[in-house]
């Protein structure tokens, strides 16, 4: 206890205390960390939100099942179901029908089920509220034909009871149904955060056009455990392209297909987190410079090496684990922020996900904890170091740590072209499962040569500039050059969180710019139809609604009509990824539309490839996903038995980074004798006729409710989703170059706390304060232009690795380099006025300096 | 009789220290002819380094006059007295003081940079670091030299813009004996080459025997010495 005492003392004394003798610095160190350990804790939170959304929905929709039989993309005929009896001993099968519909009133898309009510609390946990008691209650669930059961937490903002009818748009026709019932707050209400709604499968197959089908059969195996034992059983049953899987595979493709994606953002939200670190370094190293005499007396009076080294970890873990925790709180609200922009993404690039808010739990935050204090340790180890390690008679003795000057290390330069060329060796090798792992390591190694380079950098730029300076800006000019080269530690670390931040908007840009430019590019010429329509009530990423082909063909006849081409699409699976299936009328698209065809025949001759055989045609994400290549063979699991379909060509497509498998509309009904269609697109004879012929579509499918653009409002909405796709990345790009601006500014305002005694003699030697506060903003410009250069090559080199490896690998895209030389030209010119502007207040700090009392302070 | 070059009328300064008022010069009358070179003794606390800033236009008097070359320098703007230091007063300190990043060379030339007139200077920088035997070092930094060597450098700089007064804190008291009076023989040796006043603070009595002024200053209180 008195060991305590005795500890609580000296913490008070030799951290505390000098912790809050420079507030300001220290409040800024604090809010560097906390806003870096809240970007990367944001992200993970939305991360792990949007994954866990996945998960539990499709939980708890399936239930305690064992398995699911289903075919990929389709629906299937309920015989199948009746098949399974066979095996009623040992297990018990559940029939479900999946849909989408867009509820009126609030808009929203909401996911519909169709099950066995009496059967189905066998499988999945539900209690059903009705109107009546008993029976009576349950007669009309069962009966009504529009019968649907409403989770208690709907879609918020709407106010259902039973009783009351909704009306759902499904497959571009309004339905009207009947809230029969109320789900209690459990079990499968809580799914898709209340996008969802039950209802009897009969009911469900009518409203949902699938009388006779099924989407799914969800199995609970009865005796056996054993998964492959009871698939093969079952599958025995079954017709050949149906498949009996695991009920986690769902998840698992969802992981796959989000984890680049999401790694890619989480990588991007560390560089605030690193850039943090350095403002700790630097307050540690100050610290440890200004109290040099405290050191050597404490070393005096028998503290141990350890005890001092103890002394400035432990500061640097005090501002980290306060940064921490307040990081830990702002991240919270980032979160939310984070979450929306996460699930823009992924709705538009992935898969339909429906969370909302964060689940935000303090008990669950000690890793991030953790991470900043462990990191904040980690950050101060060099300054402890120095301080442990320096005999006490140099630590006391004057001027020692002021003639310290840095001549450059050949070792430290070698190990950075080691380091450089290892990154260069890294962007050749190829992923690991799918994933770039070497191409961001290769940036990472980016990151570590620009530091160890950066000291170099700062001596080379000293000596380039020191002319200019001097006869430019005279004394106070050749000092802030000169300058460069003391704490030259300090300076390097600075220039190098200054360029990291800088490096990875550079390289954003470039990057984000060039896909920009690659996919105007290719819808401008892929994109030549003048309508594009699709049925009302879906979402574009997945093919839920349909429109029966045979209305479709009678637009054909419509005067003003050159062509109609009608597309259709499924979900697969390619080994064990998910990919889609789709087809489309390559006569119609040979002779009016275009495709950009990386390797195969120009498109205008595909249709003499493609009608009629078993050829497919593939995007270049599947080809490099899969490598598969030109007359490769892949298998299909079609309703009509294993088909081999040759790899004819290999298009560029930049909407689906699963990739497309693309059959023609022959080869399709052929093998899957599936007419229904997801769109469909018009060549018009006379281009002048496109408002007359949008109004004669709309009549003639007057059934439907339709969405149709024009060609330009369907290139103007993909480019809106792009920008859109990419706005969290530039928050984080802000962020990033805020915390490494902050980072200078408390270098510069520790430079003029350590040079007070040199501003003071300057002073002395007739030095005019405006001359101080100018030197100090020269010294503000140099290192952000040093910053900014630097940044600006690392951030080059670095879009070529994100658009050549990183996403060549992550997605499977090839991107053309554009440079946005504008854009680029103003970031830097941007970045380098906030450097200027972060030595405002220290220049104005140097020159309220008292000269006598610099000059007296030693 | 000729003008006196420095002249304290009747100056008091005091300090604040915590809730005390601290008098650190009281009633302090000076006046130093041209060519002067003047030691000042005295104690710790006991108003030396006032002296010299008061000196150096670096604080101001609460209460007297100062005249500096013939003008009331009590009276000037902080900007007339940076300009003052710049053209008139030469600084020698007791830690040198030298820019660490600067070489010999640019250390001595700062003065002139500050004054953004340097470009005529490259002459009379070297006449001076051959004159206080350091041009072999021109090149050097100051983290490479010698405590004497760099208080040899200390003075050229002090020098190298021609100042009428040279003040000095206890530019020997970093030395060891030897190189120590090698730098009042230097300093001597400049105030006559140079035709500066020199007025040096020491707790030295050894060096303070060789200006041909002496003055003691003891709680606040100034008094001549002079044999």
């Amino acid at each position: 206890m008195s060991f305590l005492l005795y500890f609580k003392d000296l913490f008070i004394a030799l951290i505390l205390r000098p912790l809050l003798r420079d507030p300001f610095r220290t409040a800024i160190t604090i809010l560097g960390v906390a806003v870096g350990v809240a970007v990367f804790l944001s992200i993970r939170l939305a991360n792990q939100q949007t994954m866990m959304s996945f998960t539990e929905s499709v939980d708890l929709v399936l239930g305690r099942a064992d398995a699911v039989i289903r075919v990929e993309g389709l629906d299937f005929d309920e015989t199948v179901f009746e098949k399974l009896h066979t095996l009623r001993k040992e297990i018990k099968a559940y029939p479900v029908i999946e849909g989408y519909g867009v509820e009126s009133t609030s808009g929203e898309v909401v996911e519909i089920i169709g099950t066995d009510l009496l059967q189905d609390s066998g499988i999945r946990d539900f209690s059903i509220k009705t109107v009546e008691e008993g029976l009576k209650g349950l007669i009309p669930l069962i009966t009504d034909p529009a019968g649907i059961i409403l989770p208690e937490k709907f879609v918020p903002g709407t106010r259902f009871a039973p009783g009351h009818t909704i009306e759902f748009l499904i497959k571009g026709k309004v339905k009207t149904l009947n809230v029969n019932a109320i789900l209690a707050d459990e079990g499968i209400a809580k799914a898709l955060n209340g996008n969802f709604a039950l209802m009897d499968i009969a009911a469900a197959q009518n409203v949902f056009d699938k009388v006779g089908r099924l989407d799914r059969i969800d199995i609970q195996f009865l005796k056996s455990d054993d998964f492959e034992s009871m698939q093969e059983k079952i599958a025995v049953l079954l017709p050949g392209h149906m498949k009996v899987e695991r009920p986690q595979r769902k998840n698992k493709q969802v992981g796959k297909m989000l984890q680049a994606f999401q790694y890619n953002l989480t990588a991007l939200s560390f560089v605030a987190l690193l850039v943090a670190l350095y403002l700790i370094y630097n307050m540690i190293a100050l610290s440890v410079v200004r109290r040099r005499v405290e050191i050597g007396t404490l070393r005096a009076i028998g503290a141990t090496p350890t005890l001092i080294a103890l002394i400035f970890f432990l500061e640097a873990g005090v501002i980290g684990a306060i940064g921490s925790v307040l990081g830990i709180g702002l991240g919270y609200f980032f979160a939310q922020f984070s979450l929306d922009a996460v699930s823009l993404t992924v709705n538009n690039l992935y898969a339909p996900s429906y969370v909302t808010e964060v689940d935000f739990q303090w008990s669950q935050m000690g890793p991030y904890f953790v991470l900043g204090v462990g990191l904040s340790f980690i950050s101060a180890l060099i300054p402890a170091w120095d301080a442990a390690t320096t005999p006490p008679t140099s630590v006391m003795r004057r001027g020692s740590y002021d003639l310290k000057l840095f001549r450059g290390s050949r070792g430290l330069n070698q190990t950075a072209v080691a380091v450089v060329l290892l990154s260069a060796l890294c962007t050749q090798l190829p992923p690991i499962n799918h994933f770039p792992y070497f191409g961001f390591f290769s940036v990472f190694l980016i990151i570590l040569g620009l530091s160890l380079l950066s000291p170099a950098v700062l001596l080379w730029t000293r000596d380039q500039l020191h002319n200019f300076c001097k006869n430019r800006f005279g004394g106070e000019g050749l000092l802030a050059c000169m300058n460069l080269s003391q704490n030259v530690g300090r300076n390097a670390l600075a220039v190098s969180s200054l360029a990291i931040a800088f490096m990875m908007v550079i390289s954003m840009s470039i990057m984000v710019h060039s896909f920009r430019q690659t996919v105007i590019v290719w819808i401008d010429q892929t994109l030549r139809a003048d309508l594009f329509a699709r049925v009302a009530g879906g979402r574009d990423i997945d093919y839920q609604h349909t429109l029966p082909a045979e209305s479709v063909e009678k637009l054909k006849s419509l005067k003003g009509i050159a062509a109609v081409d009608q597309f259709r699409a499924l979900d697969i699976t390619h080994n064990d990824l998910p990919v889609v299936l789709a087809t489309g009328d390559f006569s119609v698209l040979s002779r009016y539309g275009n495709l950009v065809i990386k390797s195969g025949p120009p498109a205008q001759e595909l249709a003499r490839v493609m009608v009629g055989n078993n050829k497919a045609m593939i995007s270049e994400a599947f080809s490099l996903k899969h490598k598969v290549g030109m007359g490769d063979s892949i298998e299909l699991q079609t309703p009509n038995g294993p088909a081999q379909m040759e790899v004819a060509a290999i298009y560029f497509d930049y909407s689906r980074e699963r990739g497309y498998i693309i059959l023609d509309r022959t080869t399709f009904l052929k093998y899957y004798r599936e007419t229904a269609i997801n769109s469909f697109v018009i060549y018009l004879e006379d281009k002048t006729r496109l408002d007359s012929v949008r109004q004669e579509v709309l009549k003639t499918l007057k059934d439907h409710r339709l969405i149709i653009r024009s060609n330009s409002e369907l290139k103007h909405q993909v480019l809106e989703v792009f920008d859109k796709t990419f706005a969290i990345t530039y928050s984080l790009e802000i962020i990033a170059i805020l915390v490494a601006v902050l980072g200078l500014f408390n270098t510069l305002v520790s430079l003029i706390l350590e040079r007070k005694r040199e501003i003071g003699i300057l002073r002395f030697l007739g030095a005019f304060t405006g001359q101080v506060k100018r030197m100090i903003l020269i010294e503000a410009g140099i290192l952000g232009l040093i910053g900014s250069a630097m940044g600006f090559m690392a951030g080059v080199i670095v879009s070529y690795i994100l658009i050549f490896v990183i996403n060549k690998q992550s997605f499977g895209w090839t991107i053309q380099v554009h440079f946005p030389a504008l854009s680029i030209l103003m970031m830097v010119v941007l970045f380098w006025g906030l450097s200027l502007l972060s030595g405002l207040y220290p220049a104005r700090l140097a020159e309220k300096l008292n000269p006598k009392e610099a000059v007296r302070v030693e | 009789m000729t003008t006196p070059i420095i002249q304290f009328i009747d100056v008091f300064k005091s300090y604040k220290s915590g809730s005390q008022s601290v008098t650190a010069l009281e009633a302090v009358n000076l006046s130093l002819e041209a060519g002067d070179f003047v030691t000042i003794m005295g104690p710790s606390g006991g108003g030396k380094t006032t002296l010299l800033n008061l000196l150096a236009g670096l604080d101001l008097p609460d209460k007297g006059q100062i005249i500096l070359n013939g003008r009331k320098i009590s009276d000037f703007s902080d900007h007339e007295l940076t300009l003052l230091r710049r053209k008139e007063i030469g600084f020698v300190f007791q830690f040198f003081n030298l820019m660490p990043t600067l070489t010999v060379m640019e250390n001595v030339e700062l003065p002139l940079l500050l004054a953004h007139s340097s470009r005529t200077a490259g002459e009379r920088i070297k006449a001076l670091l051959d004159y206080v035997g350091l041009w072999h070092r021109a090149d050097s930094f100051p983290a490479e030299l010698s405590g004497g060597e760099m208080q040899r450098v200390a003075i050229a700089r002090a020098l190298v813009h021609q100042p009428v007064i040279l003040l000095a804190d206890e530019p020997t008291g970093n030395l060891d004996s030897e190189n120590g009076l090698k730098i009042i023989d230097l300093m001597r040796q400049a105030a006559t080459d140079f035709k500066t006043t020199v007025v040096m603070v020491t707790h030295n009595p050894q060096v303070a025997a060789i200006g041909n002024r002496h003055f003691e200053i003891r709680d606040g209180k100034l008094t001549d010495q002079t044999a």
